[in-house]
């Protein structure tokens, strides 16, 4: 698809159905999402929905990860007609989710308040002493079960790492963004991401080491 | 599945994209989650009404609009709008208005234009007086054509206490913000430079500095510092000199805060 032919990609996807859709660039669904083409915007969601929901969800209780997702995709389709390609659109996206979140946590009060509660309401969700070896994959039910477990732990160390390191740390499991990327969405150095990355590897072993021998 | 040891020393050699875990591995296990259909359904459904909708009333195009239609009605009132009438004159009056109006240009080049002062102040004495022919004015707009000023003044003034106060407003929020976000500073290192001189009113204050000459590094900026230590073999720590004692710092922040996001 050329950039800066909105019209032609809109005329192009029109009348296709998502699943003919996956070899289209992001960049290219959403030019034709913005020439007013609903089924690129529907290829679209279904890409990267999840990512970006797991994104919130994992940094928020649940009502307030639904709204900040809902508003995420609302500011998407209210400014679509703005939406250039000139760079990555998984970029664009994560930057405005970025700032969404942000929005987030400077109307709770700043990130610092936010944050101690979020690792009060983590860390009594962490608390059992669970000295079970840690299961290796297998498709037994009592093994899927304690995996289960295991990584519902996990998600809670997660929610109560400091915020610019668990938000670096999900950026770099969601997407396939480099730490350059993470930087750039996040707004902060490379060496700032890297080292963010590395607290939260840490903190988060060290978290999960009670629960395996 | 093995499991790698705690040994992530040798992992901070390798490029980051080069580094599984069984962290990572767990976390992907969980990647299935979605969110739940019936958000999924909102949103499309938001999408697709949005380009159903005309394009003159999509958010974007409305606000265009709205300051065009804006622009196009000030431009009308500016423009179309009837300014006061001049005052009606005396037969009299009008009379030595004539004669004296060429006066001036007679007498631009040789002197001082005292008619032109005196007609000018004739006329405005003019435009004080109430009209006495009949018009068919409400009692406001006989005010207005009186005195425009003062009516607009107390709006204008109005207006203007309230951006002040809101202006004040934001520079306390913005005071207060930047005051939260100051980091402890005992040795004023905040856009000072990081010379022996500081790292000696540290040692004074919170005691031995972390790490050795070679290891460790004092780093200052405009708007924050820390100390950096990066011993043989381990990954580097942060610190700070706070309330008389070193504080590792769990996360370095070196960044400079960005007024909005």
């Amino acid at each position: 698809m050329k950039e800066g032919a909105p019209a032609e990609a809109g005329r192009a996807l029109a009348g296709s159905d998502a699943d003919a859709l996956p070899t289209v660039t992001d960049e290219a669904l959403m030019t034709a999402y913005a020439g007013g083409d609903a089924t690129a915007f529907d290829a679209l969601y279904v890409r990267h929905k999840g990512a970006l929901y797991r994104y919130f969800k994992r940094q928020l209780n649940d009502a307030e990860a639904n709204d900040c997702y809902q508003a995420l995709w609302e500011k998407i389709i209210n400014n679509r007609d703005r939406y250039q390609p000139d760079g990555p659109f998984r970029s664009y996206l994560f930057t405005i989710a970025h700032n969404v979140l942000m929005d987030h946590f400077r109307r709770q009060g700043g990130i610092a308040g936010v944050t101690a509660g979020v690792t009060a309401r983590a860390t009594s969700g962490a608390q059992e002493t669970d000295p079970d070896s840690l299961p290796s994959q297998g498709s037994e039910p009592h093994v899927i079960s304690e995996r289960t477990e295991l990584r519902k732990k996990l998600h809670a160390l997660i929610l109560g790492l400091p915020a610019h390191q668990r938000e670096a740390w999900l950026l770099r499991q969601e997407t396939d963004f480099s730490t350059a990327d993470i930087a750039r969405v996040t707004g902060t150095s490379e060496e700032g991401v890297k080292s963010r990355l590395r607290y939260a590897r840490d903190k988060l072993k060290q978290g999960m080491a009670r629960y395996v021998s | 599945m093995s499991r790698k040891t705690e040994s992530d020393r040798n992992e901070s050699d390798k490029k980051p994209e080069d580094q599984s875990d069984w962290i990572d591995e767990l976390y992907a296990e969980g990647q299935d989650e979605l969110p739940p259909p019936a958000l999924d359904a909102r949103i499309q459904a938001a999408a697709r009404s949005e380009v159903r909708r005309p394009w003159y009333l999509s958010p974007g195009r409305l606000t265009t609009l709205a300051t065009a239609a804006s622009l196009v009605l000030a431009a009308m009132v500016i423009y179309y709008v009837p300014e006061d009438p001049p005052a009606p004159t005396s037969d009299a009056d009008q009379a030595s208005n004539t004669a004296e109006s060429p006066a001036p240009a007679r007498q631009a080049n040789t002197e001082v234009q005292p008619n032109l002062s005196t007609e000018s102040l004739r006329l405005s004495e003019q435009e004080l007086r109430p009209t006495a022919a009949p018009q068919a004015d409400i009692a406001g707009s006989r005010a207005m054509a009186r005195s425009p000023e003062p009516a607009a003044a107390p709006m204008e003034s109005k207006k203007a206490e309230r951006f002040r106060a809101v202006t004040d407003e934001l520079a306390v929020i913005r005071a207060e913000e930047m005051r939260e976000n100051q980091p402890a500073d005992p040795a004023g290192l905040v856009g000072a430079s990081a010379d022996a001189a500081a790292a000696a009113r540290l040692a004074e204050l919170c005691g031995p500095l972390p790490g050795t000459a070679e290891t460790r590094s004092l780093n200052t900026d405009a708007v924050d510092w820390y100390l950096s230590v990066i011993d043989a073999g381990s990954d580097q720590r942060y610190w700070r000199c706070q309330d008389g004692a070193w504080i590792e710092l769990a996360e370095p922040v070196f960044e400079t805060p960005s007024v909005e996001q």
